[in-house]
C-alpha cells in the first residue's frame, strides 16, 4: 500500500481507511509500517526539500531528519491533516533549519516585521529595491540563500502558508484544505508573511551593488 | 509621505500631495481625495495583486497609487518579494540526477534502528 495521492497538499484531504490503518500501525511501532511510510513518501518529500535547501546534500539530510522527527512525534499526530501534509510541514521546517547557515536566529514577532504607519501614512519611506529579475529568470545562489534565510526567520504558521502558496504554487483554497484552516486565515497569514519577508529582505535588496 | 515623520529629513518626493496630518487629524492623503490612506492601501494589497478587488475598489486603490510614491514603491517591493520566494522553484542549480538517490531510503530506515 502507498499513501494515496489524494493526501498531497492541494488535493482532496479525505482520509483513506488505508492511511488510518498505517497511522495506527506506526503508532504501535510496526517496522513494516515504517518502511512502507518511508518508501511511499521519500521521493515527494525530497522534491519539497530540494526547493528550500541550499544543496542536494542538505535536502537529503532534511528528509532524513524529517522521518526521524516524525517517528518521535507520531504519537501526537491527530489526523486533522493528512499524513503527507504533516510530513510536508516537518520536512520544510527541517530543511529551513539547515538553511540557516549556522546563524542563530531569534524568534521574531510578526508584528515587529510589519510596516509602521503614522496618521494613516507610511512612518518611513519605503526604499526601492534594486532590480533582481523578471518573473521567469532563474535566481542566482545569493538571492536563493537570502530568501531561504528570510523564510527561516518567519514564525512557522506564516512560513508554512508562504511555502505552500508561493513556493509550491497552490491556490488559497488548496492551502486552506491542506492545513485544515479557513481560507480567510490563509490569506491573512499570506499577506502578513509576505510583508514580513519584505521587511527582512529589505536591507539586502536596497544595498547598492557595485 | 509625511516628511515630518521621517528622521532622515529627505525631501518628500511629492510635496504637493503630502505633508503632515491636517489640523482635523485626517491624513493628508485622505484629505486630498485619494480615497484611502496608505495603511488601508497596504491592507488591500493582497486582493489587488491577486486581482480580487472590485472595479470601484480597484479604481480607488490605483488612484491612491497614482499620487503616492511610497505605496507605489511598497507595492513593487511586495510583488518582488513574492516573486523571489516563488523563484525557489527556478533555481539556477543543476537538477539532480535520479529522483531518489540510491541508498537514501536505506539510510533513513537504518537511522530508525539507531534511534532505538
Amino acid at each position: 500500500m502507498s499513501i494515496p495521492a489524494a493526501s498531497i497538499p492541494g488535493h482532496s484531504e479525505s482520509r483513506s481507511v488505508a492511511e488510518t490503518d498505517l497511522v495506527r500501525r506506526l503508532k504501535a511501532g510496526d517496522d513494516a509500517a515504517y518502511e512502507e511510510f518511508v518508501r511511499s513518501l521519500t521521493a515527494r518529500l525530497l522534491a519539497v526539500a530540494r526547493r528550500v535547501s541550499r544543496s542536494e546534500v542538505d535536502a537529503e539530510d532534511a528528509v532524513q531528519d524529517a522521518f526521524v522527527s516524525a517517528l518521535r512525534s507520531i504519537g501526537t499526530f491527530d489526523g486533522r491533516s493528512s499524513l503527507s501534509t504533516w510530513m510536508h510541514r516537518i520536512v520544510v521546517n527541517a530543511a529551513l533549519m539547515r538553511a540557516r547557515s549556522g546563524k542563530k536566529h531569534q524568534a521574531v514577532s510578526i508584528d515587529a516585521l510589519l510596516p509602521a504607519f503614522e496618521g494613516g501614512m507610511h512612518k518611513e519611506h519605503p526604499k526601492a529595491w534594486r532590480d533582481s529579475e523578471g518573473p521567469d529568470r532563474r535566481m542566482n545562489e545569493d538571492d536563493r540563500n537570502m530568501v531561504l534565510d528570510a523564510l527561516s526567520m518567519l514564525p512557522e504558521e506564516f512560513r508554512e502558508v508562504i511555502v505552500l502558496r508561493d513556493v509550491d504554487g497552490l491556490d488559497s483554497k488548496a492551502v486552506a484544505a491542506a492545513l485544515g484552516i479557513g481560507d480567510a486565515l490563509v490569506r491573512q497569514r499570506l499577506h502578513r508573511g509576505r510583508q514580513a519577508l519584505l521587511t527582512i529582505m529589505n536591507q539586502r535588496m536596497t544595498e547598492v551593488t557595485p | 509621505m509625511n516628511g515630518s515623520a521621517h528622521p532622515d529629513n529627505r525631501p518628500d518626493p511629492q510635496p504637493t500631495q503630502s505633508g503632515p496630518a491636517t489640523s482635523s487629524g485626517k491624513p493628508a492623503c485622505e484629505k486630498l481625495g485619494l480615497g484611502m490612506t496608505c495603511h488601508e492601501c497596504v491592507d488591500f494589497l493582497l486582493d489587488y495583486v491577486d486581482g480580487a478587488l472590485g472595479d470601484e475598489q480597484k479604481f480607488v486603490f490605483e488612484s491612491h497609487l497614482a499620487f503616492c510614491p511610497d505605496c507605489t514603491t511598497y507595492v513593487r517591493n511586495y510583488r518582488q518579494a513574492a516573486a523571489l520566494t516563488a523563484g525557489l522553484n527556478r533555481s539556477s542549480r543543476p537538477l539532480p540526477g535520479p529522483d531518489v538517490p540510491k541508498g537514501l531510503v536505506e539510510a533513513i530506515l537504518k537511522s530508525r534502528k539507531s534511534e532505538r
